[in-house]
């Protein structure tokens, strides 16, 4: 199925700016995360943590599954398809493995937030790598599939050869 | 339309919607350096859903804080020590610990 080149444009539109959305927005998760592990100022070390679960919850993980959601129209209603280029291939396998550690995640995140909400709690227990580690990690992931967006590597798989095949026989029968 | 000569990226321009057939044969090298790469993170994803101790199997709370971490409080690092405002405050409460 191949997508009127209005709509393509849309929801390539639409997969650019989340995709790019996302990688902005964890950038700031890694800087409310170190302020976190190393901020003097205790009441700062407190909002960081507290301003980590609205950030992930209202705008990373929207991002994420609508990055995912256009990735997969966009590969699909194109010659690309989903699983005939390697790049798209990885992309997409990429973007899977993010959505799916970030969604289990999310426990971790109101964990710490809730931590940082009692004034009562000791800030000790909020000075936890965790946040650098992962955001970092998500960080990598996602230059990863930005590269691979942009490059759009050469190599198709089995699968994408064999179509390539198909078509081919039915256009010089 | 555009003039080929006059744009040396026109190949590409519609690369959105058009894949280069040219690399229809073989695996490239990327891929199997790319692949090996990405095995091992989903292995080592695996280990720590298996293996970890938090919820969902290991990946929520204390996964990558460690035991005294995630429950407990930091040694070198109290709260007085976060109240007093300044690096130097802090150092001299982890000198005294010294």
């Amino acid at each position: 199925v191949t997508m009127a080149p209005r709509l393509r444009k849309f929801v390539l539109t639409m997969h650019v700016a989340a995709s790019v959305g996302w990688l902005g927005a964890v950038v700031v998760f890694l800087a409310l995360a170190v302020i976190g592990v190393t901020g003097q100022d205790a009441q700062l070390v407190r909002a960081a943590y507290l301003a980590a679960e609205p950030v992930t919850g209202f705008v990373i993980v929207p991002l994420a599954l609508v990055s995912l959601v256009t990735g997969v129209f966009q590969s699909l209603g194109t010659q690309w398809g989903l699983f005939r280029h390697y790049w798209v291939l990885f992309k997409l396998l990429l973007n899977v493995i993010a959505t799916i550690v970030l969604l289990m995640y999310m426990e971790t995140v109101r964990y710490f937030a809730d931590i940082a909400a009692e004034s009562s709690t000791d800030l000790g227990q909020l000075r936890s790598p965790t946040f650098v580690f992962h955001s970092s990690g998500a960080l990598l992931l996602l230059l990863a599939a930005t590269v691979l967006a942009v490059y759009k590597p050469r190599g198709m798989t089995r699968y994408g050869r064999r179509k390539q095949h198909e078509q081919r026989t039915v256009l010089v029968p | 339309m555009a003039d080929p000569a006059r744009n040396p990226d026109s190949s590409r321009d519609n690369a959105d919607v058009e894949p280069d057939h040219r690399s229809a044969t073989g695996t490239p090298r990327w891929v199997k350096a790319f692949g090996i790469i990405l095995a091992v993170l989903v292995l080592l994803f695996i280990v720590v859903l298996l293996f970890g101790d938090g919820p969902l199997g290991g990946h929520g709370p204390g996964r990558h804080t460690g035991a005294s971490n995630a429950g407990g409080q930091d040694p070198l690092v109290s709260r007085q020590t976060l109240d007093e405002p300044g690096l130097l405050a802090a150092m001299n409460r982890r000198s005294d610990l010294l």
